[in-house]
């Protein structure tokens, strides 16, 4: 039998637990790399971004040229000759409001049907459905778009009278984007309506509510923060796709236009657009753009996530910023008021 | 109860009752129609990619190249008519009875109109032409069509017959005052796809081979190693808030860091796959992050606790204890990141390029087969059978892996139930 004597064992759990530090230094290094990529993602987009703004670019003959940033924050048209990104954000909002206005409800809708309304063999088979059309890759939705939804569009607007490019146009690229949101918005519903408390239920239905009066008015309520968390994913998908709103939407190069069939951009598309082409100052204010889509995601997001806070907890007080918006509103309110009030009494 | 109400008020519940009847029906019907249009989409999809499609996809294609090749053929010096017969078996075609061949019109891949080779008879003068770079008889003509036709008449003028300017019955019409071909230059139809699959091979190795170490051991780490405050909670929320960002920025990345990156390692000139597979790695690494973290804590808790009690150190029980039991879901996030590299085209389209290629090399720039379809179809006139094509190929392997998953995971869930 092989003998062990206490300083052995003591050398021997030391030499282990140096072991255990190192690998546990490595290990966080390696973790702090996964985590610093985002910062350094934002940081260098940043950087590139504003470079065009500072440095000289060689134009045609000896002369430099610098991309203007009061022309890009306020621009209504994209060319070389001077680069106006102020359209883009508009028409970029603008595709994804109205692809929200069609993806919102139909994925609602879906979810309840899959998870309240369906028996429970169809219930599965149209979630697994949903979960194969989230899996179908960007480019596909975008070969869909080019090849059906543009030459169904073109002929409805012909038939309207109205002319539009091939049917590329705002509406096809509001219609994929929805396409492509609806799978991330219905699969986030149906975990969250799965995890309304079964109380609320019971509750409802024993106060007299019928069944779908209990859905809509319970459920849906009970799961909105869910909700608003998937609307979050989907328009996030929505503003950062790029390859399938490039090949419907068009590429126009000067806006913003609120026709639907118009061909309008969005900031990807653009970014996609006569890419190897341009090199120099015609590339490098893609990366600008690339800063005003973060922002826009950003925003976006942080309004969705107040929205979000305030529903589910609606006795929260608001911050101080808000109350003194509120105090202005109420006091502009009463003066206006003041006057409609004289004029009243005068006549 | 009845008896107490009075008539109104029975009148006005059944009339309630009635509009909440419609109400109901109305609302439960909303949401069928719905989601039957949701499921209506995928299904339109998949019919629509299957029917244009399927036609056009065969074994050539995926295995030829897409660039097209041209040959240069010329006739014999000493060449003559010998007043041998034809027969043609095709009765389609312009046949031209002097040089026993027979032509149709086509287009190529680019959607030019061109001149293909319908049928050539066993005995033709065609099968005796010679390449000129070779100087040996040339034979393959499957798949090829005209380009250019150079050709010495009867009344000894110099034709030039160009494919996308003349019609196969010009064509043939030439073809039959004339006593010898000077210059016949053919080419293969291309369009294939070959060397956009092995980019996607290459992009999906190289990136797993960068991406899942780092993620495995980030995984680790967070589900292990790291005390539970605020240090790692902010590690853990940076690393969820990558996957927001859009993947057209990390194309931005690429372009930024590591295109410049393997172009000063390697020595090559723009886009490469390995500058790709950087950019895809840095993509899948919070998702890689995610999915193992996930499988390591559902491992049941007292594997960690039993190992270190048996005095194995924190170390040992990471590599022989915890990894060989989170196999299964290592194995699950690599399978979704294959599935996202396959269909991930925005960021690539930067990071590497937008180049369709047929030698493909870990240095060169190439097309992933997404971005081959995109590429196909921003093109002035889009190819949409090939796009088609190629999707179909796509969604059977995405979907192929998302039923892979599923099962790995019911596997691993039965097997686990077993082990308590």
């Amino acid at each position: 039998m092989k003998c062990i004597d206490e300083s052995q064992i003591l050398k021997n759990s030391k030499r282990k637990s140096t072991i255990d530090k190192v690998v546990g230094f490595l290990f966080l290094f390696v973790t702090l790399i996964c985590a610093s990529i985002i910062i350094f993602t934002i940081v260098l987009i940043a950087y590139q971004g504003i470079l065009p703004f500072i440095k000289e670019y060689p134009a045609s003959g000896n002369q430099v040229s610098t991309a203007n940033l009061g022309i890009f924050l306020t621009g209504l048209s994209w060319s070389s000759s001077g680069y106006g990104a102020f359209f883009l954000v508009i028409n970029t909002l603008y595709v994804v409001l109205l692809s929200a206005i069609i993806s919102i409800p139909a994925s609602i809708l879906t979810a309840l049907f899959v998870v309240k309304i369906a028996p429970k063999v169809v219930g599965e088979i149209f979630q697994s459905g949903i979960e194969m059309l989230a899996s179908v890759p960007s480019v596909i939705f975008g070969l869909f778009g080019q090849g059906v939804i543009c030459p169904i569009i073109r002929d409805f607007a012909f038939g309207i009278g109205l002319q539009t490019s091939g049917g590329t146009s705002v509406l096809s690229g509001a219609i994929v984007l929805a396409m492509m949101s609806i799978p991330t918005i219905t699969l986030v519903t149906i975990t969250s309506l799965r995890s309304v408390p079964k109380t609320y239920i019971e509750g409802s239905l024993a106060l007299g509510a019928t069944k779908s009066e209990t859905n809509f008015k319970v459920v849906l309520k009970g799961a909105t923060s869910g909700i608003i968390s998937g609307i979050i994913l989907g328009l996030g998908r929505a503003l950062g796709e790029a390859t399938a709103v490039s090949l419907v939407i068009g590429n126009a190069v000067s806006g913003p236009t609120f026709n639907i069939f118009d061909i309008g951009s969005t900031l990807t598309s653009i970014m996609l657009m006569g890419i190897g082409e341009s090199t120099g100052l015609g590339y490098d204010i893609r990366f600008s753009l690339g800063i005003m889509l973060m922002v826009i995601i950003v925003l976006t997001n942080l309004i969705l996530n107040y929205v979000k806070n305030r529903v589910t907890n609606p006795f929260k007080k608001p911050s101080k910023i808000l109350n003194a918006c509120k105090t202005l509103i109420i006091y502009i309110k009463t003066y206006f008021k003041k006057d409609k009030d004289n004029e009243e009494s005068s006549k | 109860m009845k008896k107490v109400v009075n008539n109104s008020e029975i009148n006005s519940s059944q009339i309630m009752s009635k509009k909440r009847t419609v109400k109901d029906i109305l609302r439960n019907v909303s949401t069928l129609v719905f989601s039957i249009l949701t499921l209506g989409i995928l299904i339109w999809i998949i019919i629509y990619i299957f029917v244009t499609g399927a036609p056009n996809l065969s074994w050539s294609f995926i295995t030829s190249d897409y660039n097209e090749t041209s040959v240069s053929l010329r006739s014999e010096s000493d060449f003559t008519f010998d007043g041998r017969d034809f027969t043609f078996e095709d009765p389609n075609g312009f046949k031209s009875e002097r040089w026993g061949v027979s032509f149709i019109d086509g287009k190529n891949n680019l959607g030019e109109d061109v001149i293909f080779f319908n049928e050539i008879c066993e005995n033709s003068y065609f099968y005796e032409l010679i390449d000129y770079s070779t100087n040996e008889v040339f034979l393959d003509y499957s798949d090829q069509y005209v380009y250019s036709i150079n050709l010495m008449l009867d009344d000894g003028t110099y034709q030039i017959v160009n494919g996308n300017r003349y019609s196969a019955e010009e064509l043939v019409s030439y073809l039959d005052q004339a006593y010898l071909i000077d210059n016949l230059n053919i080419m293969t139809v291309g369009g294939g796809i070959r060397g956009s699959i092995l980019t996607t091979l290459a992009l999906i190795g190289v990136t797993l081979i960068i991406a899942l170490p780092i993620g495995i051991i980030g995984a680790i780490y967070l589900a292990l190693f790291a005390k539970k405050n605020k240090i790692t909670m902010v590690l853990r929320s940076l690393i969820d808030m990558t996957s927001a960002i859009p993947s057209i920025i990390f194309g931005f990345i690429g372009v930024i860091i590591f295109i410049p990156f393997v172009n000063s390692i390697t020595g090559s000139s723009g886009g490469s796959i390995l500058s790709g597979a950087f950019t895809l790695a840095i993509m899948l690494i919070p998702t890689i992050v995610k999915t193992t973290e996930e499988s390591i804590l559902a491992l049941p808790k007292g594997y960690m606790d039993s190992s270190l009690a048996l005095g194995a150190s924190r170390t040992e029980t990471v590599f022989k204890v915890i990894l060989p039991n989170a196999v299964p879901g290592i194995i699950t996030s690599a399978i979704l990141s294959i599935g996202r590299i396959i269909g991930e085209s925005a960021a690539l389209v930067f990071a590497i390029g937008a180049s369709i290629q047929d030698n493909v090399s870990l240095t060169n720039s190439s097309t992933s087969l997404a971005v081959h379809i995109w590429v196909l179809l921003s093109h002035e006139n889009p190819n949409y059978d090939a796009a088609c094509a190629i999707s179909i190929i796509i969604l059977i392997i995405v979907l192929i892996l998302s039923l892979l998953t599923k099962l790995i995971s019911y596997l691993h869930e039965r097997k686990l139930k077993r082990s308590r």
